[in-house]
């Protein structure tokens, strides 16, 4: 079964390439916005720090690091999923939902998947180096527990941001144009993605328990630092799980609303 | 063997009504008015394994809600599908792999990639083994004559071309129901006849069971053993196709050749056969069934010598359903 949904990953990953060449300057420029907006902020990090040492209790390092974490969870994410959710309003309200509702395959899996976007791939390599160059740069000795999990929070963080864009996109069922609601969420993704030790209790604690971005990009490098403990992070994987499930929960609902459209 | 059955099938759609202009736009923001519209009305029928149904009615009439719902895709507001013995709307597997739908003003493949490229997503998505893929593809290329056509980008398609393989996709995993909506809509006559003979041989081939919505009556005439008329959500006829227009062909059409110019619309008049064209040689007429024989008979015994030929045929199908719905 694994194997079935590998294969299929493996397929629109290769129909996308083809795509991608056949519209040579999309597939050239496709990953630049998101490039362009990681030198941004590593200019604007290492100006703000010219002129301080810590952030919060954040130093130059943990920083840039957030923002590498930021940029890979936002490339991976770009990459599989990003595309796929935009054109989700578009297929409950055009009826294309039809197709993906009569095939014999997870439909979640089908909607996340099959619109990869390759132009994402430098992106993706990029940030992956640097959250390793800034990672030794913040190790004292290498320990693979510590490294491991640092990872699985990652990991955590691109499923969180997976399910908080699906559940966007499952609005649409209920309201159908969901464009200025995506819009706005982009907003909270631009706080989010900042050190969560910045803001005050309240907006920390709206940003791990209701919308859990903080944990996403902030929780991996907090946890390297020493600066959360085991039950910060298993309430973490909690979370993770319990805001997952809420996205698919919508989704269950939603294809019960299903009107698709006429012909 | 039964493949469908349905009972007591109803849909009702929740909509809002829109008032007129930026003043009603703006009244709708804050106040909606829920309407329903009721689709489909507790139908019932059940459909063989093996035959091929047409299933007519109207825009608006329920046949698309009523094929969505077979499909799984809508969730009916009451009422029991059973096909093959699975629920539809529980979307299982291997119920989903025994089904297809084509529709024909939707298109599942992939614009910009060769429809090949197509194809064989759908194989891993449906689980198809290799030797059955290469075979099943191998059969509908050779019976739509599209060898040359599958390597080509879907967008360099004509629609026709496309059509076809919209319908080597939805038929690559061997279904065994296949639901058509309109599969021959904005195509020529050549491409019509291409979908409809390889449907026939398709459902021959496999013992599929077909349900086939088309506002083209010929491919309901010519694909299609069963009809079923829906009208404003209620199933108006449901039998065998044949039996159908015999039990409507209150008419039939004589075709009438001359050898030389003649005078006969007295006698046409007092059969109240109404003319549909008429030339120099050659007059065609409506007639009721029962005044054909009369009619002919006159002709032959008053105009023997210049009568060269006398055709009778059936009103068409297209014909009998306008004057159904008349």
């Amino acid at each position: 079964m694994l194997l079935k949904y590998l294969r299929i990953i493996g397929m629109f990953i290769r129909i996308s390439f083809i795509n991608g060449l056949e519209y040579k300057a999309n597939f050239i420029l496709g990953g630049l916005f998101e490039f362009s907006w990681i030198i941004m902020n590593i200019i604007f990090f290492r100006v703000i720090y010219l002129n301080t040492s810590s952030i919060a209790g954040w130093n130059m390092n943990e920083v840039l690091l957030l923002v590498f974490i930021c940029g890979f969870v936002d490339s991976v994410h770009s990459f599989f999923f990003a595309s796929g959710f935009i054109s989700i309003p578009n297929m409950i309200r055009d009826g294309q939902l039809d197709f993906v509702l009569l095939k014999p395959i997870n439909k979640r899996f089908y909607l996340a998947f099959r619109l990869t976007n390759i132009g994402q791939l430098f992106n993706i390599v990029f940030n992956l180096t640097m959250i390793i160059i800034y990672l030794i740069k913040l190790s004292e000795a290498f320990d693979f527990l510590k490294v491991f999990m640092f990872f699985m929070l990652i990991g955590i963080g691109i499923l969180i941001v997976n399910a908080f864009y699906f559940t966007l996109s499952m609005i649409a069922f209920w309201v159908i144009q969901v464009n200025a609601i995506i819009g706005y969420s982009q907003e909270l993704f631009t706080i989010g993605n900042k050190p969560l030790s910045i803001y005050p209790q309240v907006i920390q604690k709206i940003f791990i328990y209701l919308i859990p971005l903080g944990i996403a990009f902030s929780y991996p490098i907090l946890y390297y630092s020493k600066k959360l403990d085991w039950i910060d992070v298993t309430l973490a994987f909690i979370i993770a799980t319990l805001f997952f499930g809420f996205s698919h929960f919508l989704y269950r609902k939603g294809f019960k609303r299903y009107t698709s459209a006429s012909s | 063997m039964k493949a469908i059955t349905a009972e007591g099938l109803s849909k009702i759609y929740k909509y809002y009504k829109k008032e007129e202009g930026i003043k009603g736009s703006i009244k709708n923001f804050f106040k909606r008015e829920a309407l329903y519209k009721e689709a489909v009305k507790g139908i019932s029928f059940s459909v063989d394994a093996g035959d091929s149904v047409g299933f007519i009615g109207l825009n608006g009439a329920g046949k698309t809600t009523t094929l969505k719902m077979l499909s799984g895709i809508l969730k009916p507001t009451s009422g029991k599908i059973d096909i093959c013995g699975y629920s539809p709307f529980d979307k299982k597997n291997d119920f989903l792999k025994r089904i297809t739908m084509v529709m024909g003003n939707k298109s599942q493949l992939w614009w910009d990639i060769p429809a090949i490229d197509a194809f064989a997503l759908n194989k891993e998505i449906f689980g198809v083994e290799d030797i059955q893929y290469n075979q099943t593809l191998n059969e509908l290329v050779e019976i739509l004559d599209v060898g040359h056509l599958v390597n080509t980008q879907v967008r360099r398609l004509s629609l026709g071309e496309r059509m076809k393989m919209e319908l080597i996709l939805a038929l690559i995993h061997l279904p065994d129901i296949i639901f058509l909506d309109e599969p021959t809509i904005g195509l020529d006559v050549i491409s019509q006849y291409n979908i409809r003979e390889a449907l026939k041989k398709y459902r021959d081939n496999h013992n599929a069971t077909i349900i086939l919505t088309s506002h083209n009556l010929d491919d309901i005439e010519i694909v299609c053993d069963k009809l079923m008329i829906i009208d404003d959500g209620n199933i108006m006829y449901d039998g065998q196709f044949d039996s159908f227009v015999q039990l409507q062909s209150v008419n039939k059409i004589m075709r009438i050749k001359f050898k030389k110019g003649i005078d006969i619309s007295d006698i046409l008049k007092d059969h109240q056969a109404e003319i549909i064209s008429s030339m120099e040689d050659e007059v065609n007429v409506k007639i009721e069934n029962e005044k054909v024989i009369s009619l002919s008979g006159q002709l032959m015994s008053q105009y023997l010598g210049e009568i060269k030929d006398i055709n009778i045929e059936n009103a068409n199908l297209q014909e009998i359903i306008r004057n159904l719905y008349a």
